[in-house]
């Protein structure tokens, strides 16, 4: 803790795919292992750093949770699990992609799995046509080869189209 | 923004949703429970690749508990516990589904669990089953025993995976002249058995795998005829790249206390004692660090388990949100005991198939296939077993 605290005062800037600039606290940016690594190997903290691949309104989301977690940090997990759900509750499909992508490009971990994890409960009970369309996945099988695969697993169809 | 609540037409997702390159999906797949990993397997080959997971990648994280009755009757059912604690009932393996297999009379068991296979053991055929992907074959017969055993098997009582070799091991316990016993390992990769002395036998009943060694809780030597007697005292585990017995670091010996079961909680090998005047704490122990006796640390303690009769067994089975325990062999009791870490308190998951025997065992999830016919090996006496082979 105490080195956060001591660089406290050290701000970096972030900037958006959409041009927007974020003032960011260094040690809330280093729950980013990215970030991390670019500090490490000695970029000035002055520099702007381009994120190009994350817009303003996912950015603005990665930075909240990366503050929550950096100022909570071996303080009580329970208060940061309650955090966690609620901060994807309502959150929708295309913002949730977003947030998986800029978290598996900024490596922030503990993002990647809870964002995975509610994708992961939002299709579940979808049919497998949907989830095709959801993650543009091109049907390579023939009918009677997707029938075939059907038939193998056709316990978990049950109530399925 | 507000669209994601709404319907969305298809046009609308395929232009909203960006791409997600395949190490994301693979995380997703990960968190889905294996139920609906299948159903995605229509999805497209590609998909199907990534869910037949011949690297364990997605079937690691994952674990479940099965339940079977004991003993083959007609309303035979099995079932799964998930990691959010509902039961699941699980369709039965194709071949035992013809009467044909099953000898009315005949009993079918669960003989082990490892990588997600279950090894069941009806009356004349072990038959490796994957309850997941619907996969199931008889691996190895009973009847080849009889060149070294003229009587017939006692317990079929685990099921190892030998990843030096790629090989399945049985471990099964033979009556061996008039009142011996002996240990028999059966392979499922060259078919053959092999005889081993055992020093430990009493009555032992299914093992515990952890770091591909199988464990019981034995009686030293021959002493007492009890297998839940004072003097369970010692943790053997079978070695399944040398084919020995060795026996485990214990905690240190307390007076007083019964060890009531050996069971696996987040990795570890776990056991549960309790005091012999009370019988209803029950404390729970694992060993942190695999063969070091200091490492053996106390877990929690369930105090007043009012259900328990001495003859239980309590074996440490999983930790899902809560712990659970499993009992086995309980005269009154046909529920799986759930021990909530939270809020300290019990709750109790009755049998769905409401046998009086259970057999249940907590693996990972898989989508393994047995090796030998994966890989497309040919073996002499594969033709033997030939027969009866079903794929689903």
């Amino acid at each position: 803790m105490a080195s956060s605290i001591e660089n406290n005062n050290e701000k970096l800037t972030l900037k958006s795919s959409d041009g927007e600039e974020f003032l960011v606290e260094k040690h809330v940016a280093l729950q980013s292992t990215l970030l991390q690594n670019m500090l490490d190997s000695d970029c000035s903290s002055a520099d702007v750093i381009p994120l190009p691949k994350i817009d303003a309104r996912t950015l603005a989301l990665v930075l909240g949770y990366c503050k929550k977690h950096a100022d909570a940090s071996s303080s009580k997990q329970g208060e940061l699990n309650s955090f966690d759900s609620e901060f994807l509750k309502d959150m929708d499909m295309g913002a949730l992609f977003n947030l998986v992508l800029a978290a598996n490009f900024m490596e922030i971990k503990g993002l990647l799995d809870i964002a995975a994890q509610k994708i992961a409960d939002t299709i579940k009970d979808k049919p497998h046509q949907e989830v095709r369309e959801i993650f543009h996945v091109e049907n390579d099988y023939t009918p009677e080869e997707e029938a075939a695969v059907r038939e193998e697993n056709r316990w978990a169809f049950e109530g399925f189209p | 923004m507000e669209w994601g609540r709404t319907e969305v037409t298809e046009t609308e997702q395929k232009t909203r949703f960006p791409d997600v390159p395949e190490e994301i999906i693979l995380c997703i797949l990960l968190e889905l429970p294996i139920r609906y990993l299948l159903r995605f397997r229509c999805v497209s080959k590609r998909w199907r690749f990534l869910i037949s997971d011949p690297p364990f990648s997605i079937s690691v994280q994952r674990r479940h508990v099965i339940i079977a009755s004991h003993y083959y009757q007609p309303e035979f059912s099995l079932h799964c516990i998930n990691d959010d604690g509902s039961i699941m009932e699980i369709p039965r393996p194709k071949p035992l589904q013809f009467a044909g297999c099953l000898r009315i009379g005949g009993c079918l068991r669960i003989g082990g669990l490892c990588n997600g296979l279950v090894l069941l053991n009806s009356s004349e055929d072990l038959f490796m089953w994957n309850p997941f992907t619907g996969y199931c074959k008889k691996v190895l017969l009973i009847e080849f025993l009889k060149q070294y055993s003229d009587s017939s098997i006692m317990d079929v009582s685990g099921l190892c995976y030998d990843s030096s070799t790629d090989d399945y091991k049985v471990v099964t316990w033979v009556r061996d002249g008039e009142t011996g016993t002996a240990c028999m390992v059966g392979s499922c990769r060259t078919k053959s058995w092999t005889k081993n002395c055992d020093p430990y036998y009493k009555k032992i009943e299914s093992s515990t795998l952890v770091d591909e060694h199988l464990h019981w809780l034995v009686t030293e030597s021959n002493i007492g005829e009890d297998p839940f007697s004072l003097l369970t005292n010692l943790i053997v585990c079978f070695v399944p790249q040398t084919n020995k017995f060795v026996k485990v670091p214990m905690p240190d010996y307390k007076v007083g206390l019964i060890k009531v079961g050996l069971g696996v909680l987040n990795g570890c090998l776990s056991l549960s004692q309790c005091i012999s005047k009370k019988y209803n704490d029950i404390e729970v122990l694992v060993m942190k660090q695999y063969g070091e006796k200091e490492s053996w640390t106390r877990l929690f303690v369930i105090p007043e388990i009012t259900l328990l009769y001495w003859k239980d067994k309590l074996v440490p089975l999983c930790c899902i949100k809560d712990m659970v325990l499993r009992f086995r062999l309980g005269p009154q009791i046909q529920a799986i005991l759930a021990w909530g870490l939270n809020k300290k308190s019990q709750g109790v998951f009755p049998i769905p198939n409401g046998s009086r025997y259970i057999d249940s065992a907590s693996r990972k999830y898989s989508f393994a296939s047995q090796p030998l016919q994966r890989r497309g090996r040919v073996h002499g006496n594969l033709a033997l077993c030939g027969d009866k082979q079903v794929e689903a």
